[in-house]
């Protein structure tokens, strides 16, 4: 995986993943009764990134993923939203991922939960009302179940994609 | 090293489902028991728009961020949103409120609709 040009090429790969799961995410109306609670599908390939290229790619195809679909299918408000999801999730990952006591799925819950955690925070200064925080609870365990998904499909593909990688190294 | 890592990952789903089930718990209790002469209270933009007692059956027109316009209403001691401007309508699909502490948010119009409990409000300190 020395060649820049292929690392490029790979990621734009995975933001058009991102971006089609994306789309289709918008297509399933899946709250569940509680508002802001998502699956996060295009959260897949930002995993499987950051256990192949690492997290400075990963962080790069999170951000330009979050303001393709804020343009594309969502609001300006969504955007900060979203923005502070990602940025706070990709962060946790990648401390997580130095520290190395949790797998894949370990990894990716940490993601799950910061991932909410920033978008109620920002949803607090935006809206400047403290009793937001009264989601929180439902928010967290809704992060751990979109994580443990998320973590446990990205795991199956860094398993397959990963040895691709290993091979391109070796040539 | 590959077990032990696993082992970790329930020990980290446990842990935070517990925790967040015992903070859902306590913020249940805690509304039960301060909803006494409640009042609605309405935000627009983090401001104040008005206020008026969960005891009265009324419905309000508020309008908000960014021209858009919200509906309250307050029924048999609830309250529910019946119309919103909005796109994503995720405070009309709300189910009702009526403990104190609960709130009904809608991000794109900036309104917040919450249950204040009538000792929190700064009337019933001053009289």
């Amino acid at each position: 995986m020395k060649n820049r040009t292929y690392k490029v090429s790979y990621i734009g790969l995975m933001l058009a993943v991102a971006f089609v799961l994306s789309y289709i995410e918008t297509l399933i109306p899946v709250s569940m009764g509680i508002p802001g609670v998502k699956a996060g599908l295009s959260n897949i390939p930002i995993m499987v990134t950051l256990y192949t290229l690492g997290s400075m790619y990963a962080a790069i195809l999170a951000c330009v993923k979050v303001i393709l679909v804020s343009v594309t299918f969502g609001s300006m408000s969504s955007f900060f939203y979203s923005f502070a999801g990602a940025l706070t999730s990709i962060l946790m990952m990648t401390v997580m991922k130095r520290i190395d006591v949790f797998s894949t799925r370990g990894v990716s819950i940490i993601g799950g939960i910061t991932h909410n955690l920033g978008q109620i925070a920002v949803a607090v200064i935006i809206v400047e009302n403290m009793k937001l925080l009264y989601y929180t609870p439902v928010l967290v365990m809704s992060g751990v179940v979109a994580g443990l998904g998320i973590g446990l499909i990205a795991d199956l593909i860094i398993k397959r994609i990963g040895v691709l990688f290993v091979n391109n190294d070796q040539k | 090293m590959e077990k032990q890592k696993l082992k970790n990952d329930l020990v980290l789903i446990i842990v935070v489902i517990i925790v967040a089930l015992a903070a859902l718990l306590l913020i249940n209790l805690y509304k039960r028991a301060t909803t006494k002469d409640a009042y609605v209270v309405i935000e627009v933009d983090g401001e104040e728009f008005g206020r008026y007692p969960l005891t009265e059956d009324m419905e309000i027109n508020v309008p908000t961020y960014n021209d858009g316009s919200n509906t309250v209403v307050i029924k048999n001691n609830a309250v529910s949103v019946s119309e919103a401007s909005c796109p994503d309508k995720i405070c009309v699909n709300h189910k009702e409120i009526m403990y104190n502490g609960e709130t009904i948010i809608c991000l794109p119009n900036r309104m917040t609709v919450t249950i204040v409990s009538g000792e929190d409000t700064l009337d019933g300190k001053t009289y």
